[in-house]
């Protein structure tokens, strides 16, 4: 039982080194080729691991050689317009002015019910309201509205706007991100003075603080409700 | 960069475990072979008296070997499949112990096709690919 518990182990290393090698997209958003690759990891990953009959490298090599693959195809994937082509497919259009494309649909095997399925994903509940769809290579639907049903924006609206800031976390879950600290040019002073006004004695104590590039601090206590720092904290 | 080195250190591991590989399965074959022969030779000679030392130092060169070569081939196949010849093994120094030539013979020519079977189960060649 020990040699079961102790290859289990090793294989989920394997396995995890591998998937994080290949990168990091979701189930939904990967090519044909990576799928594969996911779903034969997932099988060659079980055998060694509950037949100690089987050794471990009859798991393991495979499973690298996938890696390798997969890289490989991944790299001429990036390089070559064509490979690209024959490797996932191309986008095809579903839906056009003239409405929906009854050919490319089944070129795909798709159903109307597949289709407005994905409209619904895509947020969109009314297909008079679709200008283009289109089916992407990893399956996603992506559609542009007509002009009348588009949302409007801010600047169709000629509103002034503040400039958006990325947030940066200083504090997670009471551990101090240094890393970012000095990203900002910022020291510990900075946090102690912050802490020093909430009247917390401890950075463990905090489960979130961050800044975005206007100064402004969100702040949050374990246990506490979140406070966002009106004052204006100068980086 | 690290990724590529990565991919580049796992391509080394699998060279390194294919070569290994093919290595001790030739060695294997070839020595397995060899010892067999020797042992069979020693037996035909000897056949009034097996359990004499002639035969049993040419069945412990077999019997060592196997033993050793056993632990590098436990981490490239599966166990069953080695099983064979660790029975047949123990056979054949009962038949050394109890004089019966037949068996021993018997047994030896199972130890040789074993040998060929090894290379041809774990070798790379187009049935296995197929």
């Amino acid at each position: 039982m020990i040699t079961l518990v102790l290859r289990s182990i090793i294989i989920y290393c394997i396995v995890l080194f591998a998937v994080r090698l290949m990168g990091k997209r979701q189930i939904g958003d990967m090519q044909p080729f990576e799928l594969v690759v996911t779903l034969i990891i997932a099988d060659l990953a079980c055998i060694p691991m509950s037949d100690v009959s089987i050794p471990i490298v009859f798991g393991i090599v495979p499973l690298l050689t996938l890696v390798i693959l997969h890289y490989f195809f991944s790299f001429i994937n990036r390089k070559s317009m064509l490979f690209r082509k024959l490797l996932n497919g191309k986008p095809i259009i579903v839906i056009d002015k003239q409405g929906i494309n009854y050919r490319a649909l089944q070129k795909l095997n798709m159903t109307i019910n597949d289709l407005t399925e994905g409209l619904r994903a895509s947020q969109c509940f009314n297909i008079q309201d679709v200008a283009y769809a289109i089916v992407e290579t990893n399956g996603n639907i992506s559609v542009l509205l007509k002009s009348q049903a588009s949302p409007a924006t801010t600047s169709d609206l000629k509103l002034p706007v503040e400039e958006t800031c990325l947030n940066v976390i200083l504090i997670n879950d009471g551990k101090l991100v240094k890393e970012n600290l000095q990203n900002l040019n910022l020291d510990c002073s900075f946090i102690d003075r912050i802490l020093k006004e909430q009247k917390i004695t401890s950075v463990s104590d905090v489960l979130i603080l961050t800044i975005n590039s206007n100064g402004e601090v969100f702040f949050q206590e374990k246990n506490k409700p979140s406070k966002i720092l009106n004052k204006k904290v100068s980086t | 960069m690290k990724r590529t080195f990565a991919i580049l250190f796992i391509i080394l591991i699998i060279i390194s475990v294919c070569i290994v590989e093919e290595v001790t399965l030739n060695k294997t074959n070839q020595k397995l072979d060899e010892y067999s022969n020797s042992l069979s030779v020693a037996i035909v000679e000897n056949k009034d008296n097996l359990n004499n030392e002639s035969v049993l130092k040419e069945f412990k060169k077999l019997d060592d070997f196997w033993q050793d070569t056993k632990v590098t081939l436990c981490y490239l196949t599966n166990y069953e499949k080695i099983k064979t010849m660790d029975e047949s093994l123990i056979k054949l120094e009962a038949s050394i112990k109890y004089n019966d030539e037949s068996l021993a013979i018997e047994n030896i020519s199972i130890i040789k096709s074993y040998s060929e079977f090894l290379h041809y189960f774990m070798g790379f060649n187009l049935n296995n690919l197929l």
